[in-house]
Formats: structure tokens, sequence, C-alpha cells
């Protein structure tokens, strides 16, 4: 027997990205990416060991959009129209590294995109593995859509880096 | 044994007589985009292996091909570095493609970021036509606002084409009008004269006929005063004139004595004939001469309606009877030239004007002076 507790313990926060001014007052807020894809790549090897594949893609996923949700309340800060949004968004990955963002698609009436995103952070120079492996990055595009538009998108990626192609396609889909 | 083949000895070795097959019809599909099926190798796998081969050339080919020729919706399902290298250049033309169409719209803020020289050149072209577009914005702004003040123009020198032609058929009419009155006036004289000279002897008669003459004379004096009065009006444009000012100065030469005189009428500018403040003159000169000891004031007021703006000069003297009303604004009506109100009457007609009378007889007379829009207009420079 034990009580359910509804309280976790590492509720997400955006006061969690720390303090990197005074944190880190010589080696500065930058990490090789290296280190990020060490990271990513053990955990979801532990996660799919642990949990399976498809659990371990879904928590992925999940994260990612928390991780959109966020980034479009602290970074993007809101947009008036697409092309703000399309802009606001292009500009901050571009600032901080995270890839290169382009508009293959925009059907706003029938609420149907298609992005890619070039030099991606999770994927680029990987070796081909002749499957998707930019999971998380689906979450976070769908986390940013809902967040400019207040609906819920399923994305999908349909190439990637691992794939042979060199940029990575994400079909976007109101649902 | 190679690295190579050991890779190809996991999946099967080609058979020698196989090999040279094999590279001749992979060389054909490369360069030509087809190949001689009679080369294909007699193996069962390694046919199926080099199909797939072929298939993923075929299909590459197909998807460049249709790039060339502009078509960026084609599918490409092969995997790899070269499709993925061509689906990377299409979905560059595809992003340059939305790009071109947001700037079709309006949006100059897009740039092109990462494409080497391409880069450069696009984003000079929308920050030149984001220029070129400011400039016809600011062309259209100043064109507009001289096509305003153009319409301006237009609309005074209507409006004073439109005084002109009234102010000339007044001129015929009234140079009518007193030749008319004046021929009248000699023709009785020239009569009186004729009697007096077969009345000579008798006084009483002869005094009678130069009393006459007199008159006649006299009604001479004041036709031809009055035509000194007229002869200015319309010599010049109408103009913009305040109306404080214009009472102000009927005020300055007009006997008011104890009588109080207000005026409401602040910043309020008239289109009139300059000879507009001679229309206070005789409205307050009129009002003096008949108010009767009765009248205390005159109050001076405007008040916009559906008609116009509507300037009215009151007074609360005895007001006049409603015989009088009828022929108020006649020639040579009224107790002295009879010519104030019809001239006053004139003047005003000449920017579209009118004057009424609506006093309470017995309570005071009131003169409503209707200026149509366009015709006044509050200056508060």
């Amino acid at each position: 027997m034990f009580a359910v507790n509804n309280t976790i313990k590492y509720h997400f926060s955006w006061d969690l990205l720390g303090d990197l001014t005074t944190g880190r007052p010589n080696l500065g807020p930058l990490v090789r990416l290296e280190v990020y894809r060490l990271m990513m790549f053990t955990l979801r090897d532990t996660l799919e060991r642990e949990v399976g594949t498809e659990a371990s893609e879904r928590i992925f996923y999940n994260a990612g959009n928390l991780a959109g949700l966020e980034f479009f309340r602290h970074v993007i800060k809101g947009a008036a129209d697409l092309p703000s949004f399309v802009n606001a968004v292009q500009e901050a990955l571009k600032t901080l590294n995270i890839g290169i963002l382009r508009v293959e698609k925009a059907d706003p009436e029938n609420g149907a995109f298609i992005f890619t995103v070039s030099e991606d952070v999770d994927c680029s120079g990987l070796p081909e593995l002749g499957f998707g492996v930019c999971t998380y990055d689906e979450g976070f595009i769908a986390g940013l859509m809902e967040g400019f538009t207040g609906k819920k998108f399923r994305v999908k990626e349909v190439d990637c880096w691992c794939t042979g192609d060199r940029t990575c396609r994400f079909t976007i889909d109101l649902i | 044994m190679s690295g190579d083949e050991s890779a190809a000895g996991s999946k099967g070795t080609i058979p020698e007589s196989d090999a040279e097959s094999v590279l001749d019809v992979i060389g054909q599909m490369l360069m030509t985009g087809t190949f001689d099926s009679s080369r294909l190798p007699k193996d069962p796998a390694i046919r199926q292996r080099l199909d797939e081969i072929l298939i993923t050339i075929g299909s590459v080919q197909n998807f460049a091909l249709s790039l060339s020729k502009g078509d960026l919706d084609s599918r490409l399902e092969a995997k790899g570095i070269s499709a993925g290298s061509l689906k990377f250049l299409r979905s560059n033309l595809k992003h340059l493609t939305w790009q071109a169409q947001q700037i079709a719209t309006g949006d100059f803020s897009q740039r092109v970021d990462f494409m080497g020289e391409f880069s450069e050149a696009f984003n000079h072209m929308v920050t030149a036509l984001d220029a070129d577009r400011a400039k016809t914005k600011q062309r259209e702004l100043e064109l507009s606002l001289l096509n305003a003040q153009l319409l301006t123009e237009v609309t005074v020198r209507r409006q004073t084409e439109e005084a002109l032609v009234q102010v000339n058929k007044k001129l015929n009419l009234l140079s009518s009008i007193t030749r008319h009155d004046i021929n009248n006036q000699l023709l009785a004289l020239k009569a009186f004269l004729e009697l007096s000279k077969e009345a000579v002897g008798d006084v009483a008669l002869m005094s009678e006929y130069l009393r006459k003459e007199e008159k006649a004379a006299n009604a001479i004096e004041r036709q031809i005063a009055f035509t000194k009065e007229y002869q200015d009006l319309g010599v010049k444009d109408p103009v913009w004139q305040n109306v404080e000012t214009g009472i102000k100065n009927a005020l300055t030469v007009l006997p008011t004595q104890d009588i109080r005189v207000t005026a409401e009428v602040n910043d309020l500018e008239v289109y009139a004939d300059p000879l507009f403040e001679k229309v206070f003159y005789n409205l307050i000169d009129n009002a003096l001469r008949y108010g009767s000891s009765k009248m205390t004031k005159i109050c001076i007021t405007s008040q916009e309606s559906e008609k116009g703006l509507v300037i009215s000069i009151e007074d609360d003297g005895v007001g006049i009877s409603a015989d009088d009303k009828k022929r108020l604004f006649e020639r040579g009506f009224g107790h002295n030239t009879g010519l104030g109100l019809f001239l006053s009457r004139e003047i005003l007609s000449i920017t579209g004007i009118t004057i009424t009378e609506t006093g309470e007889p017995g309570k005071g007379a009131r003169f409503e002076i209707i200026v149509p829009k366009g015709a006044w207009r509050l200056y508060n420079g």
C-alpha cells in the first residue's frame, strides 16, 4: 500500500534553467553539443530499456511539447500573425544555435503546415540509421504551435538526417 | 579479404560472370537514365538487389528532373544522401517560394540566411523593395494632400465664379431698376416744371409744385446715392470674414446710446461679399431707428441647424407688423431710404446666404441670416 502523491519532484519551472550569469561566471552559458547529445541518447537508451520503445518515444514527444510551450511563453512571448510567429521562431532558433527553421508550406485555414529544420541540434551529422530520431523536436514544434494558436497539433517527422536527408522535415496538422 | 568484400560477402558474393554486367547496367542507368535489360545478371538475389539500386537511381533522377522544371510537389520515397540532398534543395526552394508569397502580401521582414551569395542578393532585393514601397507610400500621401488642396482651390474658385455670375445679374438688375426709378422721378420733375411755368402768379399753386419738384429731386439724389452704395457690390471676390469684427466695425459708427448690444459669435467666419459687414450696420441701424423707446437690447447669436448656420439679430423693441413683414426686403420700402434691407439681402445672396424676419410683432424684431454649409467655419488659428 502507498499513498498517491499528486506532487512531483521535478515539476517544470523556467527558474530551473537557473541564473547562469551568477552560476557560471567563468564558463558561461554554452556547452558543447556533444554533451547535449550524450545526455539525450543515453537517456533514450535507458528509457527504452526501462519502459519500451513506444513509451519512451511518447515521453520524449511530451517532454518536447512541454519545452515548446514554455519556450513560446518565455522566449517568443506571443506573435500577432503567422509571419511574425515564423520570424520570431526563426530568429530565436538561430540565435540559440538550435537549428535553421524554414517553411515549406503554410495553410492556416486548414491547419496544415510543413516546416524544416536544418543543422538540427538533435540529429545533424548523425550516422544514417534508416529512421528519424527527432521525436523531441516533434513535440517541441507541437508545443510552439499550441502556444501560438491555442490549439493542439500532431507533428510528424517525415525526413531526417538519419534517413539520409540533409534537413529534418515535419508535417504539422491540426488535431 | 578486404572490408568491402566482407560486406558484400555477408549479402552474397556477385559471381564473376555477373560482376561486369552489374557495373555496365549501373553505369548505363547513371549516364542515360535507362539500361539494356539483356545485360541484367542471372543470379536472382543479385538481380533483386540491383533492381532496388536501379529504382533508387531512377526515382532520384526523375525527382531532379521535376525540380529542374520547377515542380516542387513531386514525391521522392527514396532515402539516402543523394535523395536527401535533392529534398534539401527542394525544401529551400519551397521556403523561398513561401517567403516570396509573404513579400507579395507586404511582409518585407523576410530574410534569407545561410544560402551564400543568394542570401545577400535576396536580402538586398527585399530591403530595396521595402525602401521603394516606403517612397511610393510617401509619394501617395503627398499626392493625396496635393489633391485635397486642389479640391479646395477648385471649390473656392467655383464659389467665386458662381458669386461673380450672381453679382453681374444683380448689378444689371439694380442698374436697370435705378435707371427706371430716376427716369420716373425726372419725368415727374419735368412735368411739375411745365406746370410751374403755367402757374406763375399763383403763389399757392407754385409753392405746391415747388414742393413736389423738390421731393422728386430729393428722390433722384437718394437714387444716385444708392448707386454709390451698390457700385462696390461684387467688385472684389468674396472672402472669409470674421463676424465679430464686422459687428464691432458697424457699432463704431452707430449711435447705440444706452441700448445694450451683445454678440456671441466667437471665432465664426463667413464666406461673403466684402460688403458683408454693411449687413450688420443696416440691421442694427434698422433696430435703432424703429425699435422705439421700448427697446433695451440687441442680441446677436449663432446656432448650427439642418438648414445651415443661423445668425440671429434680435431686439426687444416693438417688432415688425405682419403687413410690413411681407414687403420688408423690397426696394424702396420703409420710412428712411427703403434701400438698407434690400441691399443687405442682395449682398448676402451673392454667396447663397438668405435672410428672413421671424420676430413677433409687439415683442421685437428678429432677423435670421442662414449661411449654407461650406460658407461658414470656425476659425481657431
